[in-house]
């Protein structure tokens, strides 16, 4: 009995050092901060931004991209030069394919949902340039976005409909007595938890997930590259070039679809029951009523 | 059988139940978006659009199964 109680014991302490010699493992590429880090282990100010590092490089990308704007904004002239031009260019890109999933309607909506992509875009590819992280691989961040996407969709929603029009949309839109009770008693709660509990989560855990298992896919490869390069005659190599352009598709689709869904909340949020009526719109808004 | 043993059999079989779901939604959106390219070829952005995001709703159910992987082997 106290042999097996010994040897549980020896197992689950193993265990438990395992675990916490797990956890230490790398998940993904080393940043400058983690080799910085691991060479001056003394100083305070590099363990400091190694402990906080998605919280430093989120704020580096955030300033890179204020920076470039603000750059391409200064100095405004009729014909647009340089970066000016480029900006130009995506900014109206994103309008058109917002007001084409959103309609007219969505317009006011561009300045969000286009900074958002941009955000989330250039924090993916932050993954596969050497010596910098993406942010996005860490759950902590992709909350954060999908928290404020939440509270935009529900904001936008409320100064669309109204207060009373809203809670009746969350209610499932009732209009006899037995919806009413049925959805003032099933549907509210069932829509308040699917609206602020399941829509970030799933938004979160599906940019987080796909890039952070990304991250790890090029940590996998590089790693095979180096250990096993000689045996398998530069196999591994290309198949580092394929994980890397998956890497490249995965981190704009990921960027895309998140944009897209908050569009698509946005505008199941808005009055279009009158919009369909008049049928001078040009672009039809994409996007359907309900879920 | 150790915890560890179950755990690198099972977790392994799980996402490869999950892809196996995941795949074969993604493959019916796919083939009925193409399908329906085919017939309306100036429709293609718009039904580009609705695919990916039915494409984001079915495969958010394999990441699920990936992140409890995640979860069991950290």
């Amino acid at each position: 009995m106290t042999d097996t109680h010994t040897a549980a014991t020896a197992e689950a302490t193993h265990h438990v050092a395992h675990a916490a010699e797990h956890h230490h493992a790398p998940h993904e590429l080393p940043n400058f901060l983690t080799l910085l880090s691991g060479k001056y282990e003394d100083n305070a100010v590099l363990q400091f931004l190694h402990q906080w590092e998605n919280l430093f490089f989120s704020g580096a990308i955030l300033a890179f991209i204020c920076f470039i704007f603000i750059k391409a904004a200064h100095g405004y002239s009729l014909i647009p030069q340089g970066s000016r031009n480029f900006m130009e260019a995506l900014v109206e890109g994103i309008e058109n394919f917002v007001v084409g999933v959103m309609g007219e309607n969505g317009r006011k909506h561009v300045p969000f949902l286009g900074t958002i992509f941009l955000y989330i875009l250039i924090m993916n590819y932050c993954g596969m340039v050497p010596l910098l992280k993406a942010p996005s691989s860490a759950w902590s961040t992709t909350i954060a976005l999908a928290t404020i996407s939440v509270f935009y969709i529900h904001i936008a929603g409320l100064r669309a409909l109204g207060i009373k029009t809203y809670l009746h949309h969350i209610a499932g839109s009732p209009s006899n007595v037995i919806a009413w009770v049925i959805g003032i008693v099933l549907i509210f709660p069932l829509n308040l938890v699917l609206e602020y509990m399941a829509v970030p989560l799933s938004l979160s855990l599906r940019l987080f997930a796909n890039i952070s298992s990304e991250d790890r896919m090029l940590l996998n490869f590089a790693t095979l590259n180096t250990t096993a390069f000689f045996p398998s005659f530069g196999a591994s190599f290309l198949l580092q070039l394929f994980a890397n352009m998956m890497a490249v598709l995965f981190s704009t689709v990921q960027a895309f679809v998140f944009t897209l869904l908050t569009a698509v909340y946005i505008y199941t949020m808005s009055p279009h029951g009158d919009d369909h009526g008049s049928g001078h719109h040009t672009s039809e808004p994409l996007a359907q009523p309900g879920h | 059988m150790t915890q560890e043993v179950a755990l690198s059999l099972a977790v392994p079989l799980a996402l490869g139940i999950a892809a196996f779901g995941g795949g074969l939604g993604i493959g019916k959106a796919v083939a009925s978006a193409m399908e329906a390219i085919g017939r309306q070829p100036e429709a293609h952005g718009k039904i580009m659009v609705t695919m990916i995001v039915g494409c984001a709703l079915i495969e958010a159910l394999t990441i699920y199964a990936l992140i409890i992987a995640f979860m069991k082997l950290a």
